[in-house]
C-alpha cells in the first residue's frame, strides 16, 4: 500500500498527524525568530508545509 | 493594481476549489495556506523572522477558536449518546398535530435551540428526519430546518463563530455583540415567517404569523440580553430554550385535531435536560461567581510580540509595519472551551448515574468527537494561518483599500454579503470570521464606518449563508433520504436565505446612518 493510499484510508489519523505538524513547530518558531535563530525557522516552517501538504492529499 | 488582484487571488481560488472542484474545506484550506505563503515570500517582502512570528500568532487564534469547537461538540456527544437529543425531539410532536405549529416548532425552535448546543449541521441532521417522520415531504423538511436554525448559527455551537470574530478582530465582545444579537434577532423573526410560508403558503402564514411573532420577540429577546452580559456562548441555547418554553402553551392552543400520539415520557424528558441545565449553571458560576472567577483567572497564556516589518517585496512595495503587542489573550480555565469541558465530564457523571449510556459509550463518544472535529481543526487551522500571514504582509490593507476606493458609501450594502461569500466557501460562520473580519474592520475604518455595525454584517451574513455551504447541505439532505438531490434543495433555499441577507444589508446600512 502506497503511503497515499493509507494516508486516504486513515483519515482520521492523517487528518491528526497533519494538525500536529500545522501547530505544534508553531510553539517553538517564536523563541526560534527571538534568537533570529534563521535556520530552525525554516525547519519549523517546513514541518507546517508539510503537515498543510498532508492535508492537501488526503481526500 | 498588481497588489490587488494578487491579494485576491488566494480567497479566489478558494472559491474555485470548493465550489468549482468541489474540494473539501480542509483541503481547500491547505491549498489556500501554501498559496498565501509563495505570494507572502516572492510578492510582499515576508522575511523569516515576520513568517516565525505570524505563525505563533496564528497558533495563539487557532488554540482560542478550537478549545470551543472540540468541547463544544464533546458536549454534543455526550447528550445525544445518552439519548437527551432524542428524547427532547420525541417529546415535540406530543404538544400539536396542528402541521403548521409542527413545523415551526421543530423547524425553527428547536433547531435553533440545537443549533445553540450543538452546531456543524446538527439541527438540520435531526430536525429534517423528525419532520418527515411527521408526515413532511423530505424538500420542506430540509429547507425548513436549514433556513430556521441560520439565525442562531453566531451565538451558536456555544458561541466559536463569535469567538472567532473577537479573536481575529482583537476586539471586545460588548463592542460586537449588541449589534450582531439584534441583526440576528431581526433575521429569527424573518426566518420563521419564512418556515410559517414554506410549510403552507400564504394561508398558513396568515394563521400562524401571531405566534411567530410571539415566539420570535422572545427568542431574540433572551438571546440579545444574554449575548450582552457577556454570556454570549449560550445566546443561541437560551434563545431556544426561551423559545421552547413559549412554544409550549402556544402549540396546545394550536393542537388540531386529537391522535394518538402515545404517552409523554415526563421523566425521561427531565433527565435529558439535566445536561443543559449543568451547562447553565456552569457558565454561571464560573462566569459570574467573583471568588471562582479570581481562582480560574490565574493562569493566563499570553504572548509579546516586538514589532514586525517586510522587507521590500518584488513589486517595490514599502515595508508594511505590524506595530508590537500582545497576540491573544487566553484566560485558560475561564475560558468557554473548558466551561464546556467541566460540563461536559459533569453531563457525563449525570447521565452515567441515571442510567442512560449503553456499553463502550465512552468510547464511541470520543471516537465520534475525534472523527467529527479533526478535519474542521485542520481547516479552521490553516485558514487562520492564512488570514494571520495576509493580514501581516499587508495583503489585507490592500485588499481593505481597493474596496474602500472600489465600492465606498456603498461598503455597508456589500459587507455582509462578504461574509455570506466567506460561509459558503468556507462552510462554516467561523471560516468566515477568521477570513474577512479582519478585512471588513479594516475597510470600515478606512471609510470612518460604525466597525461594530460592520462587523455584525460580517458575522450575520455569514451565519445566514453558512446554512445554504455546499458541506452543510450533503449533511442534512443525507439524513432526509435526499442524498444526491442537493441541488434541489439549494434551489429551493437559496431565494430564503437571499432575502435573510438583503434584511441584513438594509439593516447595516440603516446602522450605519442612523449611529453615530
Amino acid at each position: 500500500m502506497t503511503l497515499l493510499k493509507w494516508m486516504r484510508s486513515h483519515k482520521p489519523t492523517s487528518f491528526l498527524i497533519a494538525l500536529l505538524l500545522m501547530t505544534v513547530p508553531s510553539a517553538g518558531l517564536f523563541s526560534a525568530a527571538n534568537n533570529t535563530a534563521v535556520p530552525w525557522i525554516w525547519v519549523g516552517i517546513s514541518l507546517i508545509i508539510l503537515g498543510n501538504v498532508i492535508a492537501l492529499l488526503v481526500k | 493594481m498588481m497588489n490587488f488582484l494578487l491579494s485576491l487571488t488566494p480567497i479566489i481560488l478558494i472559491l474555485i476549489l470548493m465550489v468549482g472542484y468541489k474540494w473539501s474545506a480542509a483541503r481547500a484550506g491547505a491549498a489556500g495556506y501554501l498559496w498565501v505563503l509563495c505570494l507572502a515570500v516572492l510578492f510582499f517582502g515576508a522575511n523569516p523572522k515576520l513568517l516565525a512570528y505570524a505563525h505563533t500568532k496564528a497558533l495563539l487564534l487557532t488554540i482560542d477558536v478550537l478549545m470551543i469547537v472540540w468541547t463544544a461538540f464533546l458536549l454534543y456527544r455526550v447528550t445525544d449518546e445518552a439519548g437527551a437529543i432524542k428524547t427532547i425531539g420525541e417529546a415535540l410532536p406530543h404538544l400539536t398535530n396542528d402541521k403548521g405549529m409542527q413545523i415551526i416548532v421543530i423547524g425553527w425552535v428547536f433547531a435553533s435551540f440545537l443549533q445553540g448546543v450543538g452546531g456543524f449541521g446538527v439541527p438540520v441532521a435531526v430536525t429534517a428526519p423528525m419532520l418527515v417522520g411527521l408526515g413532511f415531504s423530505p424538500l420542506v423538511a430540509v429547507v425548513s430546518g436549514s433556513v430556521g436554525h441560520a439565525w442562531a448559527v453566531t451565538f451558536g455551537s456555544m458561541g466559536s463563530s463569535f469567538q472567532a470574530l473577537i479573536a481575529s478582530t482583537n476586539l471586545p465582545d460588548y463592542m460586537l455583540a449588541p449589534y450582531a444579537a439584534i441583526f440576528l434577532g431581526i433575521a429569527g423573526i424573518a426566518g420563521g415567517f419564512m418556515v410559517a410560508y414554506i410549510c403552507g403558503g400564504w394561508k398558513a402564514l396568515r394563521r400562524l404569523y401571531g405566534v411567530v411573532i410571539i415566539i420570535g420577540l422572545v427568542m431574540g429577546f433572551a438571546h440579545y440580553c444574554v449575548a450582552v452580559t457577556r454570556l454570549w456562548n449560550i445566546a443561541s441555547f437560551v434563545g431556544g430554550i426561551a423559545g421552547l418554553v413559549v412554544a409550549f402553551p402556544l402549540a396546545r392552543r394550536f393542537r388540531g385535531e386529537q391522535t394518538d400520539n402515545g404517552v409523554l415520557n415526563w421523566k425521561a424528558l427531565a433527565v435529558a435536560l439535566l445536561g443543559y441545565l449543568v451547562l447553565i449553571i456552569v457558565i454561571l458560576i464560573v462566569q459570574v461567581f467573583p471568588p471562582v472567577k479570581q481562582i480560574l483567572s490565574k493562569v493566563v497564556l499570553s504572548v509579546e510580540f516586538p514589532e514586525i516589518s517586510t522587507s521590500s517585496g518584488i513589486l517595490g512595495n514599502a515595508p508594511f509595519v505590524t506595530p508590537a503587542g500582545s497576540g491573544r489573550n487566553i484566560v485558560l480555565f475561564r475560558h468557554t472551551g473548558m466551561v464546556l469541558l467541566y460540563t461536559s465530564i459533569l453531563a457525563y457523571v449525570i447521565y452515567r448515574w441515571a442510567g442512560c449510556y449503553s456499553r463502550g459509550s465512552a468510547q464511541r463518544i470520543i471516537n465520534g468527537t475525534l472523527s467529527s472535529v479533526l478535519s474542521s481543526s485542520v481547516s479552521i487551522t490553516s485558514m487562520v494561518t492564512m488570514a494571520v500571514i495576509m493580514e501581516h504582509t499587508g495583503m489585507t490593507d490592500i485588499l481593505a483599500r481597493g474596496m474602500a476606493s472600489g465600492v465606498g458609501v456603498l461598503f455597508p450594502l456589500v459587507s455582509p454579503w462578504i461574509g455570506g461569500l466567506g460561509a459558503f466557501i468556507t462552510g462554516s460562520n467561523t471560516n468566515s470570521n477568521v477570513v474577512f473580519a479582519g478585512l471588513q474592520m479594516q475597510t470600515a475604518l478606512l471609510l470612518k464606518l460604525n466597525v461594530a455595525i460592520i462587523l455584525a454584517g460580517q458575522t450575520a451574513g455569514g451565519a445566514l449563508a453558512s446554512a445554504i455551504a455546499p458541506t452543510k447541505i450533503i449533511v442534512g439532505a443525507s439524513t432526509a433520504g435526499m442524498a444526491g438531490k442537493e441541488g434541489e434543495v439549494m434551489r429551493l433555499l437559496a431565494p430564503y436565505i437571499g432575502m435573510l441577507i438583503v434584511i441584513i444589508s438594509i439593516l447595516t446600512v440603516l446602522g450605519v446612518w442612523l449611529v453615530i
